[in-house]
């Protein structure tokens, strides 16, 4: 086997050896067929509650700033009773930004099932130990548990207990019974992708889509010898050119995708 | 050669065969996601489409295992587990249950906690008031110096309130304290339940001892027609608080025979259903604490009327009994 398609395959044993070294909650199923999530560690809880911080910073801001030009607009032309205008500026301006700040997480975690923003982005979602959409009650008391959890800032408490938890889960988490796991990708779950065998066993249009899928991240010398070493490896013609240029790049690739192209479109 | 130009032929068939099915699956799964309700024959078709996609699992595990395909199969397989499982998306038997049923229930699994956090409280504000009354001088430990020095002048630091602050900003900022406080009660229960015993003890004595300091100036009858209309329930609701913290902070000193994890976690969610009666019950503390209390139109008869009716409406929820019987017979 050529030596550079050895060190890809490698590369990608390597990836899927990596997969197995993460947390799993196995999850059995009347079917008997059992299904496994990865657990999200502290880097995917931080990445996610980062995200949600700062949209809840913006939206507060982009509260503020408009209603205090309003405001200072307002004062400048004698919209409202002075005796009056400190009083609706307090609670306009400050009740809002506040309800965004503690309503934030529990309201849309309800309301999208286990997720925010925050977590979309950073693909994760909070599930049950049954692997499936935790109730109202539970993601309540998962964020009741939140005070306890930033304590004394930043959330150490929280991260501390989630670091030397198994399934990394902060007291929020273990007050709910619920967890922090993977969701898949969008390439997951588009069934379309993966139902292309074309003309190759299993195995080889699996390394094949890995090459595909990483193509534009290649420099394009390494991914045209990439190419003609897996054509020698399935013993197909390898197309003739003169350099590694563009066209050449361009006919590999077209070249490959034909390999996997389903059935009905050749 | 031939035996792999075989499997890879019946592989290709099988995928042929199957992934229209697939997709289906995948398509109504979709539609499911997005609602609520659902037709009888979507669900039933999910459910079928669940088993099948389960048989299929098993063997793209064994002939394709870690391929696209298989991987694509794992996730249909878990979003129709989840979808099927996931919690009812109707909203009012659940909160019906809640409060007829889960509450009531849960305040007798809370009556042994209740009776000594309140005994601890009275007593704290006992201990408050001997302490203050013997040494006034250490009121600095429970007021500060501005509100000392308006009790020696004769007055209470609520007179004159809404003339600082109008009563709606007054009732958010009382609000927000209270429902801190109540959480921080309870949420430090976590610490072994030594959190909360310090948290009920300070107020017990923070109580009593502002009684005794302004009983030294005879204004100790003006702060309790102050407090009367929202301080019973207020005082009542913290002590709740504090219960369910020391309810939280035995599940973890004397899980008994369930683990740690499983005794912390049914004492987590008993808190979150009496979190649902307490909310709205301090809500109406801060209405009553930010609007009467500070007014002094209102009479300590109209006040003593009201905050004994707030406290038993606030008991008759907590048992249950303050909803009609039919809301209660509505669940088995």
């Amino acid at each position: 086997m050529n030596s550079t398609v050895q060190d890809m395959t490698s590369q990608f044993a390597a990836a899927e050896s990596n997969r197995k070294q993460h947390d799993w909650l196995d999850v059995q199923s009347v079917t008997g067929t059992g299904m496994s999530l990865p657990i999200a560690g502290l880097g995917g809880r931080t990445f996610a509650f980062l995200i949600d911080y700062h949209i809840r910073v913006i939206l507060a801001l982009a509260w503020l700033i408009p209603l205090s030009l309003l405001f200072t607009k307002g004062f400048e032309n004698n919209m409202f009773n002075h005796k009056d205008y400190g009083i609706y500026f307090i609670l306009l301006a400050f009740v809002p930004p506040q309800l965004i700040y503690f309503l934030y997480h529990p309201v849309l975690e309800i309301l999208q099932k286990g997720r925010t923003p925050g977590k979309r982005m950073a693909g994760v979602r909070i599930v049950t130990a049954e692997g499936i959409t935790p109730t109202a009650g539970a993601l309540l008391v998962r964020n009741l548990f939140r005070i306890v959890d930033s304590l004394p800032v930043f959330y150490m408490l929280g991260l501390s207990v989630a670091f030397f938890n198994k399934r990394h889960l902060r007291i929020g988490d273990i007050a709910a019974k619920t967890l922090l796991v993977y969701e898949a990708d969008k390439k997951q779950r588009d069934l379309e992708l993966s139902l292309t065998l074309g003309e190759l066993p299993a195995e080889e249009a699996e390394t094949l889509h890995e090459l595909l899928d990483r193509w534009k991240q290649l420099d394009r010398k390494l991914r045209i010898q990439l190419a003609c070493d897996f054509l020698e490896k399935i013993d197909r013609p390898v197309p003739e050119f003169s350099k590694p240029n563009r066209a050449a790049d361009r006919i590999l690739h077209d070249t490959l995708k034909a390999l996997i192209a389903p059935t009905a479109a050749r | 050669m031939k035996n792999s130009a075989d499997m890879h032929h019946s592989l290709q068939h099988w995928l042929e065969q199957r992934a229209p099915q697939w997709q289906t699956l995948a398509r109504l799964i979709a539609v499911m996601k997005g609602k609520a309700a659902h037709k009888a024959d979507s669900v039933r078709d999910v459910v079928g489409g669940y088993r099948r996609i389960a048989r299929d699992l098993s063997m793209a595990r064994r002939v394709v295992p870690n391929t696209r395909i298989s991987r694509s199969l794992e996730v249909l397989y878990q979003d129709a587990h989840d979808v099927l499982h996931r919690p009812p998306g109707a909203f009012l038997p659940p909160i019906i249950q809640l409060y007829t049923q889960e509450v009531p229930a849960a305040m007798r699994q809370l009556a042994p906690y209740l009776l000594w956090v309140t005994v601890l409280f009275l007593l704290s504000g006992l201990a408050g008031w001997l302490l203050i009354s013997t040494y006034p001088e250490l009121a600095g430990l429970i007021a500060s110096e501005s509100m000392i020095n308006t009790v020696q002048r004769g007055e209470l630091w609520t007179d004159g309130l809404l003339n600082i602050a109008p009563s709606s900003i007054l009732s958010l900022d009382i609000f927000a304290n209270n429902i801190t406080v109540s959480i921080v009660a309870f949420s430090v229960g976590v610490f072994y339940g030594l959190g909360t015993l310090y948290i009920i003890g300070l107020n017990g004595f923070m109580v009593g001892g502002i009684f005794a300091f302004t009983a030294k100036y005879d204004l100790a009858g003006r702060l309790f027609e102050f407090v009367v209309a929202h301080g019973i329930t207020e005082l009542s609701i913290i002590c709740v608080a504090g219960a369910l913290g020391m309810r939280l902070g035995e599940a973890l000193v004397r899980p008994g025979e369930k683990t740690r994890s499983e005794a912390f976690s049914e004492a987590a969610s008993q808190a979150s259903k009496l979190f649902a009666v307490i909310g709205p019950f301090l809500f109406g503390c801060a209405i009553i604490e930010g609007y009467i209390s500070p007014d002094p139109y209102y009479p300590l008869i109209s006040r003593l009327i009201m905050g004994l009716s707030f406290f038993i409406i606030f008991v008759l929820a907590l048992n249950g009994r303050l909803w009609n019987t039919r809301a209660r017979r509505l669940m088995p």
